[in-house]
């Protein structure tokens, strides 16, 4: 008998109700997916998650009535380390995506997207996979060859792109897929989406910082 | 010891008519400058002296050579004020004792001051042995450092007493330059009321006048810096290092520092002032609508043959020879005056007329301080230079600023305009996607009975659209690439749900010039149409979509499916898809690009190619489409 795998616990945070349900119905839906709570506010999700260990994964919508939803995400990054957030978003729209990946998020999910989609979605960021539109791609490519502020002093190597995070980037800039970026360069999907997530912690914030810290203990930097 | 008799009477002699046998340009601005110091000095008669009260000129005096801290001896000779020592004494450096000798039959009254408009380069005043204007350093070492006098009018009040009933001696000790222009002007004795107008007619315009432009010029300069510094605009690198030169010989002339008499110092401020001339002449020019398109090219010649003599006359020890590399700037400075003067004239607007005048007067002051110098031009009242600069340098900055304003103004318009055509077309890709489709929808939704799967179906249209619309407002480097793999990238897990593949080949693109977010959004919308096309009227299972740079420049987009094969354009079948292709057409053709529908190879599913030019064509105006 094959070991059957852990069921992934999914907090719903929308303040739209018809789209709350919706996405609650498609984790009730979903063999392996349970709902860990469906919450309309930022209050509503931090009482949720009092007292309880946190779930594995939080759908998150950005504008909630009560305040932004990155604080939920700088939350979350503090408390609930291992916890995976999924931005929910009507466009996809770098303003929206770049933000909360800078707060921390480990990717993102379109409203309307289909039971599957969403399912499939939930998965791969459960198990460290990150998404990345051939736009977002372009987008980071511009940002991370952009010169710093000055007062940012001089980029620090966190700061920078490594030659194979670069060249993966404009492969997905250029449409394709994470398997076809693979195949491109000869090495498994699973490297790619490893590349991937380092370029996404480059974007956050809180991780630079950490990072910083991190180096600035261990006397790596002065 | 022979007395020199002093004249009653402290008015100026009138400017010889010398310049009257000059013509052209030049004669002209020396013309309108001794009207202009006419008018500025014209006073009325002034009324007899009454009796018992001093006011005595001289104009006459003797002179002596002598470098001892007392008055020589002997060696005396006649001379008469004003003495340029360039003409009367050239070969003499150094030091030269002036004596006027008079007689008073009482000692006055009231108080008395002695008026010496111009003493170079220095000197120093005794009367009846007592010194009048002590502190006065002398240049002991040749180093430039002794105090400097030469645009300083010296009003000396007399110390009581010092006035004796009988014979007085008046000694003026000169420290000077027979190769500069050294020497001594009339000195007048006076009540220090009556000489106040007279010391202030030198006074204002070589040192008041000066200290405020020099205050005016740093400052322009600090701000200018600052605001380019912090917002990286406002005036422009030109403007700001004329005012860095402008100030520097202004401190310059006010005697801020040493004076320069060393080859390397000389250099220096002969090489700031052949590039501050440079400088300010294409100034000019530029501000000017002027048709002399010849004059900055030669400006640029000239000014680059001067600055390469003057490290080439310096390595040769020529430092005499360095002060005759100004003499070229006098044609450039005349050229220059009449150019604005002929463009004043044919423009006749405030803002020429301005420039023009003030430049003008500008080369006034200095053809009048090199008439001086040369001893061409006779005692003048005051100096115009560097007063004369002022009016051309507010001028100058007023011109600037209006320019920063015209170009702010143009610039939020244009920004303006720009935000208005993009909400234009906007309104117009919404009108014509988003708005056509949810009303479609509506009516869908109020039909009896309803269509919930077409209903679906045009919303989820619409809000493809829309994302198509976002996805083109963010066109980036003129990239068509990321914004098809956008395309790809949404539609691929749709298509896979429905069991089709959609297989991308895309090869990097060059930039496609004219590439704008309306144009983008029509390529986005012609390759969304194709795709759709192969979905719903082809039932093709796989779809491919490949991007190449096209080999007569530009790109080609291909989009190929293995379905039912193509409906030529206008050989009727399904209307809704004769509808597509058809606007599929006129997209293309707003686009400049080519659009190529048949059948795939060998005869399976359809091939569609969008060849994109290398340039667009201009699409802007919003059409109904």
């Amino acid at each position: 008998m094959t070991p059957q795998p852990a069921a992934v616990t999914v907090l719903v945070v929308e303040d739209d109700p018809g789209q709350r349900d919706a996405f609650a119905d498609m984790v009730r839906g979903a063999a392996g997916l349970v709902l860990y709570d469906a919450v309309g506010s930022l209050g509503a999700a931090r009482r949720a998650l009092e007292g309880r260990s946190p779930p594995d994964v939080v759908v998150l919508d950005l504008g909630l009535t009560d305040g932004d939803g990155t604080q939920l995400l700088l939350h979350l990054r503090q408390q609930a380390p291992d916890t995976a957030v999924l931005v929910a978003t009507v466009f996809g729209d770098e303003g929206h995506v770049i933000r909360a990946l800078e707060a921390g998020a480990g990717g993102y999910l379109l409203k309307d997207s289909t039971p599957a989609e969403f399912e499939r979605a939930l998965r791969l960021v459960h198990e460290g996979s990150a998404p990345l539109s051939p736009k977002i791609a372009s987008h980071l490519l511009r940002r991370f060859a952009a010169p710093r502020p000055p007062a940012a002093g001089s980029a620090a190597p966190q700061d920078r792109l490594t030659a194979r995070e670069t060249q993966i980037l404009t492969l997905v800039a250029q449409g394709y897929m994470v398997p076809e970026v693979a195949r491109s360069l000869h090495l498994s999907a699973h490297t790619v989406t490893t590349h991937i997530k380092h370029i996404y912690e480059k974007l956050d914030v809180n991780n630079r910082v950490q990072a910083v810290n991190r180096a600035r203990a261990t006397g790596q930097i002065e | 010891m022979a007395a020199a008799a002093p004249r009653r009477s402290g008015r100026t002699r009138p400017p010889a008519a010398w310049c009257c046998s000059r013509h052209g340009p030049a004669g002209l601005v020396i013309l309108f400058v001794l009207i202009l110091t006419l008018v500025s000095t014209g006073r009325a008669a002034e009324p007899p002296v009454p009796p018992g009260v001093v006011d005595l000129t001289f104009d006459r005096a003797e002179f002596a050579t002598g470098d001892g801290p007392g008055a020589p001896d002997a060696g005396w000779t006649p001379a008469s004020l004003p003495d340029n020592w360039h003409f009367t004494r050239p070969r003499l450096t150094g030091f030269g004792w002036y004596r006027v000798v008079f007689r008073l039959d009482a000692v006055p009254g009231h108080a008395l001051a002695l008026l010496a408009p111009r003493v170079a380069k220095r000197g120093e005043f005794r009367l009846n042995g007592t010194l009048l204007n002590p502190g006065v350093r002398f240049d002991a070492h040749g180093q430039g450092d002794g105090t400097q006098m030469a645009l300083q009018p010296q009003l000396l009040h007399l110390p009581p007493e010092v006035l004796r009933a009988g014979t007085n001696v008046l000694l003026v000790k000169v420290q000077g330059s027979g190769a500069a222009y050294s020497g001594l002007h009339p000195m007048r004795l006076a009540s220090p009321e009556t000489l106040r107008p007279a010391w202030l007619l030198r006074e204002v315009p070589q040192q008041l006048i000066p200290k405020v432009l020099l205050v005016l010029l740093c400052a322009v300069l600090v701000i200018g810096l600052a605001t380019r510094w912090r917002h990286g605009h406002a005036l422009t690198r030109h403007l700001l290092l004329v005012t860095a030169m402008w100030a520097a010989l202004v401190a310059t002339n006010l005697g801020l520092w040493s004076e320069p008499v060393a080859g390397l110092g000389v250099a220096l401020i002969v090489t700031l002032l052949i590039a501050f001339n440079w400088a300010l002449l294409a100034l000019c020019f530029r501000f000017s609508a002027s048709s002399w398109t010849w004059f900055p090219p030669l400006l640029k010649v000239c000014g680059i043959a001067m600055l390469v003599a003057v490290p080439v006359l310096l390595a040769l020890g020529q430092t005499d020879a360095l002060r005759w590399l100004v003499a070229p700037t006098i044609p450039l400075r005349a050229l220059a005056t009449v150019m604005l003067a002929r463009w004043a004239w044919q423009e006749r607007s405030a803002r020429a007329l301005a420039l023009s005048g003030s430049e003008a007067l500008w080369f006034a002051g200095f053809v009048q301080w090199v008439g001086v110098a040369l001893g061409v031009l006779p005692n003048w009242p005051f100096v115009l230079s560097p007063a004369d600069s002022l009016p051309l340098f507010v001028v100058l900055v007023v011109l600037e600023v209006n320019r920063m304003l015209a170009e702010r103004d143009t610039a939020v318009r244009e920004r303006e305009a720009a935000i208005g055509a993009e909400r234009e077309r906007l309104l117009h890709d919404m009108h014509d996607g988003v708005g056509s489709q949810l009303t479609t929808a509506l009516r869908l939704a109020q039909q009896d009975p309803p269509d919930p799967p077409l209903l679906v179906r045009t919303i989820d249209d619409a809000l493809q659209d829309l994302r198509l619309i976002i996805d083109s407002l963010d066109l980036a480097d003129q990239a068509l690439l990321p914004l098809l793999g956008n395309l790809r990238h949404r539609l691929a897990p749709r298509l896979a749900a429905l069991g089709i593949r959609l297989d991308w080949e895309a090869q990097p693109l060059p930039p496609i010039e004219g590439l704008t977010p309306q144009s983008a959004l029509l390529v986005l919308r012609i390759v969304q149409e194709a795709i759709h096309n192969a979905v719903r009227h082809a039932d093709a299972s796989v779809i491919g979509i490949g991007i190449a740079p096209d080999p007569a420049g530009g790109a080609s987009v291909c989009v190929t499916d293995n379905g039912r094969g193509g409906v030529p354009l206008g050989s009727g079948g399904d209307p809704m898809r004769q509808r597509g292709l058809r606007i599929m057409g006129q997209r293309a053709a707003r686009l400049g690009a080519e659009l190529r529908i048949g059948p795939a190879a060998g005869d399976a599913g359809t091939r569609l190619e969008l060849r994109l030019p290398p340039k667009l064509a201009d699409d802007r105006e919003p059409r109904p489409v």
